[in-house]
């Protein structure tokens, strides 16, 4: 966006001072994404003329001396998981296809729009959200800005590239084990995933509906904290949405409270990489250090949530399994199908556990605000890498991408993925996982390593 | 843990009404080994009697 400042809020307050128009901004994404989506693969649709149309729409609210929103102009991106009115709701997939056009926008695509946001396109991820690579059968591989070799993460990989390659500064993604906080690690930019239960999901489509989450990804603490303010609040529609009013964050970034820090050790460590230890060992530092400390029974929780994972995920499909296996993507399919076979005590054994979990984490919660743990235990792998080498382990790749998120997603607890860059290597984030309904928390000690310049955001090409 | 083989995907699958076509129980069969191997991490964890799921859960 050349001339066009980046960034959420410098783009909202030059629009709202008509220093430019919502026009010239939309525009000015869209031939970004022109020049840089065919080699990333980002977007599987652009709104084009109708994303201009809305500018221009805006641009006469403004003139007309109307109040635009806090994101006046902001172009953004969102999964193709969310309805956007008027567009199909792919989910990543080939059968949704067949579905009729979203009659109405998602509730999270609603409110930005009600913000001033601008929605450009709808973004790349692995079918049905079943994956960490967005490496999809139908729609091709999204690429990593940071080495196109290398993929973006998933499954809210397009994504998390388009905001790492500065096409959108927004983008909004889903996380149900660790969606947003992989691609986030892989791409390099700020991810969050908020408590379970935060934001309403209504009208996006479904995964594992106990473990949906929806979140954003954008290039700095301050767009992030400003966004999710404009994404809060109940909505009835969403039986798992909790009914708490809006929590503002963006104002309290700067709070000099000291945090009390511990790292998670143990399974939340075992096999990462030294990109990955380095970069949670200077996070801790960065954030005034603390004690290492056992999250027990990680390895269960994780195991449950992956169980819980395929056999929710082969009842939400089960009717297409049944009939039309072979027009899923090869990866999905497999895996649904061997969900579908799992036995049901099983799967009450895995929400138990969860319930036992839940507890142990509330107990460090006790003596910690915040928990550190990396989002990934490598770098991004090679677009078709199929096994990652890990504490000297050779293991399939797909399946291990998340052994570090699962268990936390499994429980719901908020997490910022704060990213690390290295000079000359791919970025890797760290977790920061705050109490239940404590997204401030996290959000803060990001600010705070962004502003140590330990954490940041890099443009790919910038 | 007995290896998961075609044969068997077909047996549990028969039981569910699912047809599972023959190219694809090798695929099938690799992801089942796989889910059971962390299905018994949970069926092996002794849980007090009173830990019940949390139909609702708010972390």
């Amino acid at each position: 966006m050349k001339d066009i400042p980046s960034g959420v809020e410098p783009i909202a307050a030059s629009v709202r001072a008509r220093h430019f128009k919502a026009e010239a901004v939309i525009a000015a994404a869209q031939n970004v994404v022109a020049a840089r989506d065919p080699d990333l693969n980002c977007f599987t649709s652009l709104y084009g003329e109708a994303a201009l149309k809305e500018a221009r729409a805006l641009d006469a609210r403004i003139a007309a001396g109307e109040a635009p929103g806090p994101l006046a102009g902001v172009p953004f991106g969102v999964k193709n998981l969310y309805d956007v009115a008027g567009f199909v709701t792919l989910a990543g997939s080939k059968i949704n296809q067949e579905n009729p056009p979203a009659k109405a926008d998602a509730t999270l695509v609603a409110r930005l729009r009600q913000a001033g946001a601008i929605p450009i396109g709808a973004q790349n991820m692995d079918e049905y959200a079943y994956g960490f690579t967005t490496e999809n059968a139908h729609y091709g591989a999204t690429r990593n800005p940071h080495d196109t070799r290398r993929v973006a993460g998933g499954s809210s990989g397009g994504s998390a590239a388009a905001v790492a390659a500065g096409m959108t500064p927004i983008s909004l993604g889903s996380d149900t084990n660790g969606s947003i906080r992989v691609p986030a690690s892989f791409c390099g930019v700020f991810g969050l995933k908020p408590t379970f239960g935060r934001l309403p999901r209504t009208g996006t489509y479904p995964f594992v509906s106990d473990l949906d989450h929806l979140g954003l990804f954008t290039s700095s603490t301050t767009d992030l904290a400003l966004v999710y303010d404009a994404l809060q609040g109940p909505d009835p529609t969403d039986p798992f949405c909790a009914q708490r009013p809006v929590e503002p964050v963006r104002d309290t970034l700067e709070s000099p409270d000291m945090l009390r820090v511990a790292i998670l050790g143990d399974w939340f460590q075992d096999g990462a990489c030294p990109e990955a230890l380095t970069a949670l060992v200077e996070v801790a530092e960065a954030l005034g250090g603390g004690p290492t400390v056992s999250l027990p029974e990680a390895a269960r929780a994780r195991a449950a949530a992956f169980c819980l994972t395929a056999a929710e995920g082969a009842a939400l499909h089960w009717a297409d399994l049944r009939v039309r296996p072979g027009d899923f993507d090869p990866a999905t399919r497999d895996r649904l199908l061997a969900g579908a076979l799992l036995p049901s005590a099983l799967l009450i054994q895995a929400q138990r556990l969860r319930r036992w979990f839940q507890a142990r984490a509330a107990e460090l919660f006790t003596q910690f605000d915040l928990l550190l743990a990396p989002a990934t235990p490598c770098v991004a792998p090679f677009i078709g890498q199929t096994t990652l080498r890990l504490g000297g382990r050779e293991v399939p790749a797909r399946p291990n991408i998340g052994l570090y998120t699962q268990p936390i997603s499994f429980i719901g607890l908020p997490v910022v993925a704060a990213p690390i860059h290295t000079p000359g290597g791919m970025p890797v984030a760290v977790q920061l996982i705050a109490r239940p309904w404590q997204e401030e928390t996290a959000l803060r000690a990001a600010a705070k390593l962004e502003r140590a310049g330990v954490a940041g955001a890099r443009i790919a090409g910038r | 843990m007995a290896p998961i083989d075609d044969h068997t995907v077909s047996v549990m699958a028969t039981l569910l009404e699912l047809t599972i076509p023959p190219q694809y129980a090798a695929g099938v069969a690799e992801n089942l080994q796989r889910l059971l191997i962390q299905a018994k991490l949970v069926m092996d964890f002794e849980l007090p009697p009173d830990t019940e799921p949390a139909p609702v859960f708010h972390a």
